[in-house]
């Protein structure tokens, strides 16, 4: 049933993200457009954008992209192939392209170089792309323009307010079915996982019980010997002792929180464990100051320490009366 | 031994001491930031150089005074991450609305003084009653935390973990000097005997700006399909924090194979990828296609997984905050009590919280008008603050979980939802409520960088045996110092060197401004409308271009709502149904980036494999300061590299 639980959780949450992943997808900024407007867009959903351009028009338009990309890009990296494209275009140097206006965002490209990229003459240009491809690059620079457009435009402007909806990315198709289907999965695979951890917590919890008082007992217990210890020893000695005591019981009590969260259920391990921690980091203070040398302070911590696991003993001793009494009401 | 003196931990020295480091700490991490993007934790190089200075030059620290000393430092310093991640971005706005250049009002620097103060405040008010539950109950790792423990323990901790400590610096800081660009040419001179240098950074392609590159592409090296993504950061921090978080780190093994492995891949057949990636071949092996594939990566993670990643971790938050509902009661209750369980008080007590609480919140409303003017009215100004407080305290318990667990935070991305919340309830198409938005997002922003620096100190004292009470009181008293370092810093950069994506056009437009001769002084240093001049450090500021982008986004109305929505579902029940800290990890593996999750979630299973191996202790007497040593070695690094930068830019 184990393994069940955790195929089921894992299926469940794989299918879930998938299908969170489908929701909404944004229009993240101005080179990402979202494959859903992409896809109302090619198929002449939006309205006030047309597709009826032919395939020649669509190059064209594909060439003067490309164009002001390889433009940017040419002043961005200089190397050979920025230099030869500065060239064709007759500028000297980057800075006398970055100054240029024939082909800044609001001007047109000069046909000549549109000819040219069309014949493949220009240095980089890649007019092999499919007819298809270009007409995604192309449809997508529109959408980008139209998106700042419309989303900036007036609320009263009925024309925008259409194509916004038309833009607008609610839903991937089957992302809405992942999604229920990952999160039914996920409560299957946590129902069942329940069901094992109530069986085998059922069987462990009495016994666990015991083994946290035990482990609880050991360490006050050890706590008190080395306070003994420290009214006769020197400091090393008793910083050897706690730290023996530290990565030995304290270390098996303490790493094993998650076991007794289990076994005790988290109320009751909280009013037990803020007495263990408490004691815990007592103890840590005391190796502290022994360290540094205040053995008189230090004693006086370790016997603060003891007193909290006296507590968190205490604790168990009431949380073991209630559950008795739990079991014979 | 017996020292007639009472034991230090809260004093002058720590105190003074750790505001200068932590001030000195703050301005190089500004300026780093800038550049890269992400802050540094300063907590190991506080708790060095306070042994440094209260050992070695005053000879009278003790260890928790070093405590003390490392968590001020750290408090000064790390608010520094609220501050980058949203003020900048007001002088980017200033110059996408102006054309030219930007300069702060007297007011706005003030409504952003106070705001940032009262959320350092409100940040260390709000994470207090949290302690017991995060600490104390869940046991959160704070790997960094372990680390610098593992450094104040040092003297006593015997030599085989001490030299395990030094080993780890050593070996990650060697790591660390190699990846990182020092403004050294490596090339010149590395012929002959040297060749191997050469060879080195032209496989690693890094130009002899750094001997090694930041991340290595396994797949490319090895041949395989591009879609199968195999990049591996270049950091032992990374491999450190998972070998202590351990068992964790499987999760983030998990949340990361998941989202790289499986969601690209089928977002990719079903065509949920942003436009231009729809075409790619996931099983293609060439140079190129690992170049589409890093992009892919990219725009993926801006696209999708980093908010359905925030949304889950938001889930997952919740579902821990209402599992442990009870035991956090009882906590509260511990603090309204005049003595702990030890006989003495050990925490702040509740009415200290509540007033700290009521001031805070009165600094933010106050920051809120001064910001706003004319066009925010009292009842909105209200409205906004309680939002933001209440936004503040849940962000501070995810960032807290996070940090806790993993080291890292959703800082920038919590900020980002802040800010959006905030626009929208002032009016989120009206270009008045950006400033208002922005300036309580910095709060926010600060308040969270605070609350998961403050639980780290805190599980450091709690490893030491510090009083909690010494620390929150020192916290207390300096945490409004961080914020004006910060601000400070920036405003003094922005002067200075100009920041952001546009930052060759807006040093370029005040040289034309300032007349000929300083134009003819830009361009003859190489300077131009997209390159800086030389000797200027180049800094994108790529938070706040982020943030930037995220505004534009919030008044076009068009929020992924929907994203983050299923997100905090799915966080919410596999933390509910499987595990109280799942949604948590799984979220923040699709929120960070693929090169450093994976070396993460590596770590966790070293610890894993070698705990199955050689049994428990002898990983925790070993491996923990080992590892502990590659997280501070990394980031003493990092730190003295900023450092220099800093010195060398000024």
């Amino acid at each position: 049933m184990k393994v069940l639980a955790t195929l089921l959780i894992l299926i469940g949450f794989c299918m879930g993200t998938l299908g969170a992943a489908g929701f909404q997808s944004p229009w993240e900024s101005a080179t990402q457009v979202p494959p859903f407007a992409l896809s109302q867009a090619m198929n002449g959903r939006i309205p006030g954008h047309p597709m009826d351009d032919s395939d020649a028009q669509f190059a064209s338009q594909y060439a003067q992209l490309e164009l002001r990309r390889l433009h940017a890009e040419a002043l961005a990296t200089p190397g050979q192939q920025a230099a030869e494209l500065l060239s064709f275009f007759g500028w000297e140097n980057a800075e006398q392209a970055a100054q240029a206006k024939p082909l800044s965002p609001d001007a047109p490209v000069p046909q000549a170089w549109v000819q040219a990229a069309l014949a493949g003459k220009v240095p980089g240009h890649p007019m092999d792309a499919d007819a298809e491809t270009k007409k995604r690059a192309v449809v997508r620079e529109r959408l980008i323009a139209l998106q700042e457009k419309v989303h900036f435009a007036d609320s009263d402007d009925k024309e925008a307010a259409e194509v916004r909806e038309a833009l607008a990315v609610p839903l991937e198709e089957g992302a809405a079915w992942l999604f229920a289907g990952g999160l039914v999965l996920l409560l299957a695979g946590g129902y069942l996982a329940r069901q094992e951890q109530k069986a085998s917590g059922a069987r462990d919890s009495q016994e666990g019980r015991k083994v946290l008082h035990g482990q609880i007992q050991a360490v006050r217990d050890d706590l008190a010997r080395i306070r003994e210890l420290a009214t006769h020893s020197d400091g090393a000695e008793v910083r050897s002792q706690l730290t023996t005591l530290q990565e030995g019981q304290l270390y098996d009590l303490t790493s094993n929180f998650e076991h007794w969260t289990k076994v005790l259920g988290f109320d009751d391990y909280a009013r037990i464990w803020a007495h263990v921690a408490s004691g815990e980091r007592l103890s840590n203070r005391a190796w502290t100051l022994y360290t540094d040398g205040y053995p008189t302070e230090g004693r006086a911590e370790i016997a603060l320490a003891e007193l909290a696991f006296e507590e968190a003993h205490n604790e168990c001793i009431k949380e073991n009366n209630r559950e008795r009494a739990g079991f014979s009401g | 031994m017996n020292h007639s003196r009472p034991y230090r931990e809260l004093t002058a020295a720590s105190l003074i001491g750790g505001v200068l480091v932590g001030a000195l700490l703050n301005m190089g991490i500004v300026f780093a930031g800038l550049q890269i993007g992400f802050t540094i934790v300063g907590s190991a190089v506080g708790a060095i150089l306070g042994f440094g200075i209260l050992r070695g030059i005053l000879r009278q620290g003790s260890i928790l005074e070093v405590n003390v000393f490392q968590t001020i430092a750290s408090s000064v310093n790390t608010v520094n991450a609220g501050v980058i991640f949203t003020v900048p971005v007001l002088f980017l706005l200033g110059f996408r609305e102006d054309g030219v250049d930007w300069a702060l009002g007297a007011q706005t620097w003030w409504a952003l003084g106070l705001a940032c103060a009262a959320g350092s405040l409100l940040g260390v008010m709000m994470i207090i009653p949290l302690r017991r539950q995060i600490i104390d109950y869940e046991r959160l790792r704070f790997p960094s935390a372990v680390a610098v423990a593992a450094i104040l323990k040092s003297p006593g901790a015997g030599i085989e973990k001490s030299v395990m400590l030094l080993i780890g610096v050593v070996f990650a800081a060697t790591l660390q000097f190699s990846v990182l660009d020092w403004g050294i040419d490596w090339t010149t001179g590395t012929t002959g005997e040297w060749g191997w240098l050469q060879s080195l950074m032209a496989w690693g392609g890094t130009e002899g700006h750094s001997i090694l590159p930041r991340s290595i592409n396994l797949g490319q090296e090895l041949g395989t399909w591009s879609g199968m993504r195999l990049v591996f950061a270049v950091t032992m921090l990374s491999l450190g924090a998972g070998f202590l978080a351990g068992r964790p780190g499987l999760a983030i093994l998990y949340g990361t194979l998941l989202n790289y492995w499986v969601l690209i891949p089928f977002c990719v057949l079903l065509g949920w990828v942003p436009g231009g990636f729809g075409s790619f071949d996931f099983f293609d092996t060439s140079k190129e296609s690992f170049g589409t594939a890093d992009q892919l990566a990219h725009a993926f993670r801006n696209f999708t997984a980093n908010k359905v990643g925030i949304g889950m971790i938001l889930g997952g938050a919740i579902a821990g905050l209402l599992v442990a509902l009870p035991a956090l009661r009882a906590a509260i209750g511990s603090l309204k009590a005049s003595k702990g369980s030890e006989g003495r008080r050990e925490e702040v007590s509740f009415n200290v919280i509540k007033i700290g609480t009521i001031v805070g919140a009165i600094m933010i409303l106050l920051a809120a008008k001064m910001s706003g003017g004319d066009s925010l009215g009292w009842g909105t100004a209200l409205l906004v603050t309680a939002a933001g407080i209440l936004w503040l305290w849940l962000a501070g318990l995810v960032v807290a979980q996070t940090t806790g667990r993993t080291d890292w935070s959703p800082l920038s991305g919590l900020a980002l939802i802040a800010i959006a919340i905030l626009m929208g309830i002032m009016g989120a198409k009206q270009a008045s409520s950006i400033l208002p938005a922005v300036t309580i997002g910095a709060a926010i922003c600060v308040a969270t960088s605070m609350c998961a620096d403050m639980m780290a100190d805190l599980k450091t004292g709690y490893l030491v045996g510090g009083r909690p009470l010494k620390q929150q009181v020192a916290q207390i008293a300096t945490c409004w110092i961080g914020p004006g370092i910060a601000l400070l810093t920036v405003w003094l950069l922005w002067d200075a060197f100009a920041f952001g994506p546009d930052q060759a056009k807006i040093l370029f437009a005040r040289a034309e401004a300032a007349g000929p001769e300083a134009l003819q002084a830009l361009t003859e240093a190489g300077g131009s409308l997209t390159e800086v001049p030389k000797g200027t450090p180049v800094m994108g500021a790529p938070q706040a271009a982020a943030l930037d982008a995220a505004i534009q986004i919030v008044q076009s109305g068009d929020i992924p709502i929907g994203k983050y929505l299923t997100g905090f579902v799915l966080g919410l029940f596999v933390s509910v149904l499987v595990s109280p800290g799942l949604g948590v990890m799984v979220g923040l593996s699709l929120y960070m980036p693929f090169q450093y999750m994976i070396v993460f979630g590596l770590g966790g299973v070293l610890s894993i494999v070698l705990t199955k191996f050689f049994g428990a202790k002898a990983v925790e007497s070993k491996g923990v300061p080992l590892a502990a040593g590659l997280i501070v070695g990394e980031a003493l690094v990092g730190i003295i590299n900023a450092l220099i930068k800093v010195g060398g830019s000024l």
